[in-house]
Order: C-alpha cells, then structure tokens, then sequence
C-alpha cells in the first residue's frame, strides 16, 4: 500500500500536543457514539492535566532514546502517531530486548495509509534498538491485523474479555514480530 | 490438595518488609549459584529504595483496594505471598474488571503445597473485586503451570524470546481464569 501523498512521518515535536491531544480525545466521542475503537480507554475521560503528564512521560523517554516516538504529519498537522517503548520496570531488566508498538490513526485519516506509514518508519527505527516488538489489538479490529500480519506480526495470543465497555466484554489479539526471523520489509504487498 | 503444617495464611502487613524483600533479594544470589529461577529479573538488582516502592504499592493497595496480597507465614516468617492487582492501576479503565496475579514462594519452602493455599485464599478474595484474572508464567517452569490449571487458569497465549537471561531467550505462558460466567450465561452450571 502506497501512504497518502503530503504524509512525512518524522519524530515528535514538543508542539505536537494539541494535535495529539484531540485525536485522543476525540476517541471518547467515538466510544460514546458507539464507533467500534480499538484502543483501551478510561472510563471517563482524562483531564488537560493527565494528558499533559502522559505526552511529558513520552516525549522523556522519547529524548532519552529509550522509546521511538514518531507522529504522521499532513498539512502541518499531526494526524497520527506510534510509539515503540520498552518492556518492563524501570532500568533495565530481561525484558528490556523487547518494544511495546501502539499506534493511533486521528478519525478522519484512517484507511489512507497514515498507519502503514508509522509502522514503515517505526519498525525500521526498532531493529537497532529492540529484538522483538510485540503489540496489543482487539480482536474484533482485523484491519488493523491484516496491516500487522503485512509487517511480519504473527500471532501469539488470544486473551479473552480484558477489556469492558460498557457491560460488553471484548477480546484481545497479542501479536509479535521477531527482527531475527522476519527479513527486513516494508509492509508492501506482495 | 496437601495441607502444609504450621502455615498461616493472612493479609500482607507492614513488617512483612523485611522478609519478602530478603526474598526477592535471594532470587538473585539463586540466579547466581546456577539455580532454576522463573521470575523475571532485573540487570541490575533493585536498590532497598526500589524494594521499598514496590512494598508500599503493595501496602498501599490493601488500603484502596487496588490489589489484594496475601502472606504466607511460618514460625513468624514470611515465606511467600501472592498478589493479585488490578490491570492498570490508577483511574478507572475498560480493564479494571482484570486482575493481574503474582506470586512467590521463597526457596526451602516450595513444594510444600503453600502455593495452592495463597492461590486458594487470594482467588477467593478475588472473585469480590474481578471478574477475570491472567498471570504471565515463565514456559520452562510446568509445576507452576500445572498448579494454576489445578485453580482453572487455561493457557491462552504463548510469548516467544520475551525473556533474556545470559544471552539465552525464553519464553513467557499466559493464562487466564474466568471469575464470572459470560455475559448471557448468569447461573449457568458448568
């Protein structure tokens, strides 16, 4: 799949925040008009001041080079964003070889290839720096995995009802890609 | 199931520090001495400042009733204690309904059956606060395996090479135990 013409992923800007934040956002409003979102939520919604102590943690880490920390721009917004962090506790343990992948896709943008644009630059970034990436999706979202599986991800788990909306339960996907079995790739299709 | 003598069960308590943060401590000194040691360790051993953090989370969490713990106790020592913590502490999320369960049994006194008797008594503290726990467990460790089947957990993932110990990779069973019966199912005798 071809991204979107006019689409740079590149890392993250200070100044991505209001961007970032909305997209977030916005999530709660697509939960509450019953879209079906593949993301954890809050029951309630964060307040300013969580949001601000989430992107600060981040961007930290992403500065450290602890974490890869990147956002999709279109017409000098930030539309999308993924971030690979590292497993585990604070310093480094046994686990510290593995990345942690989440991506989000702002509403409006999604189905254009902004994902398949993150995961391109993103991925490629991790190999020198994780052995594995491993990743959480719903299992009711299979676009996002069809996009997953194109990178390499296979699966290694099927957790049932871990997340709750509502009095509805949902299942989960656990999904990983390993750098050492799967050769360096774009996520084209074939 | 054997009924280990002289074993108290009961809540975690304040001067239980001493004594579980020995514990964590002597996983590293069997680590060194060669031995089987299926918890996920740290590069650099945690500081008494980080044995600290991790006991107040714990002390804490009986308060607010995050996380329920249970101590093991013999000849007024405490020689294990099993923890279950719900999913993502803090604010309310749509995996609260999770608890996520660990547990420890120092060494000299494993295989002695006092396991069972903290999964028995936290499970069933649990089953007031979740409706469904998971565990993570080292794949190399069966008797552990075995004994969280005996308590209903099924396997429902498989995570290649999340561990590396000494430029070894192991991998990581999930398992879940459903507290609750699926929605629709209320009541429903299995």
């Amino acid at each position: 799949m071809s991204s979107l013409p006019g689409i740079t992923v590149r890392p993250v800007r200070w100044g991505d925040f209001d961007d970032l934040r909305e997209m977030y956002f916005r999530l709660y409003d697509e939960r509450a008009a019953g879209e079906p979102i593949g993301i954890t939520l809050f029951a309630d919604r964060p307040s300013l001041a969580d949001e601000v102590s989430w992107f600060e943690g981040h961007y930290r880490s992403a500065l450290a080079g602890d974490e890869i920390f990147r956002v999709a721009e279109l017409d000098g917004h930030a539309v999308g964003s993924c971030t690979i962090g590292r497993f585990g506790p604070g310093g480094t343990s046994e686990m510290s070889h593995v990345g942690e992948l989440g991506i989000l896709v702002g509403q409006a943008h999604r189905g254009k290839g902004v994902g398949t644009a993150l995961l391109e630059r993103c991925l490629c970034e991790a190999r020198s720096k994780f052995e594995l990436v491993y990743l959480t999706v719903f299992s009711v979202n299979t676009t996002a995995q069809q996009l997953y599986r194109r990178f390499g991800f296979t699966v290694c788990g099927h957790l049932p009802r871990v997340i709750k909306r509502g009095d509805r339960y949902f299942d989960e996907e656990r999904m990983v890609l390993d750098f050492s079995v799967v050769p360096v790739g774009t996520g084209s299709k074939h | 199931m054997s009924s280990p003598q002289g074993v108290t069960i009961r809540p975690l308590r304040s001067e239980d520090f001493h004594d579980l943060s020995r514990g964590l401590a002597h996983m590293y000194d069997e680590l060194a001495a060669g031995e089987s040691v299926w918890i996920t360790l740290r590069h650099v051993p945690p500081s008494e400042a980080d044995y600290r953090k991790w006991f107040d989370r714990l002390l804490d969490g009986m308060r607010t009733g995050e996380s329920i713990t249970n101590v093991a106790q013999v000849d007024s020592r405490a020689v294990g204690h099993c923890t279950i913590e719900r999913a993502r502490p803090g604010p309310t999320t749509e995996q609260s309904h999770v608890g996520e369960l660990g547990i420890l049994v120092q060494k000299g006194h494993r295989g002695t059956g006092i396991g069972a008797r903290l999964l028995e008594r936290s499970l069933d503290e649990a089953r007031q606060k979740f409706d469904i726990v998971y565990l993570t467990v080292w794949s190399k460790n069966v008797e552990a395996q075995r004994l969280y089947r005996r308590f209903g957990f099924t396997l429902c993932g498989h995570f290649p090479h999340t561990l590396k110990r000494n430029g070894q990779y192991f991998d990581e069973d999930r398992m879940f135990l459903a507290l609750t019966d699926p929605p629709g199912r209320a009541g429903a005798k299995r």
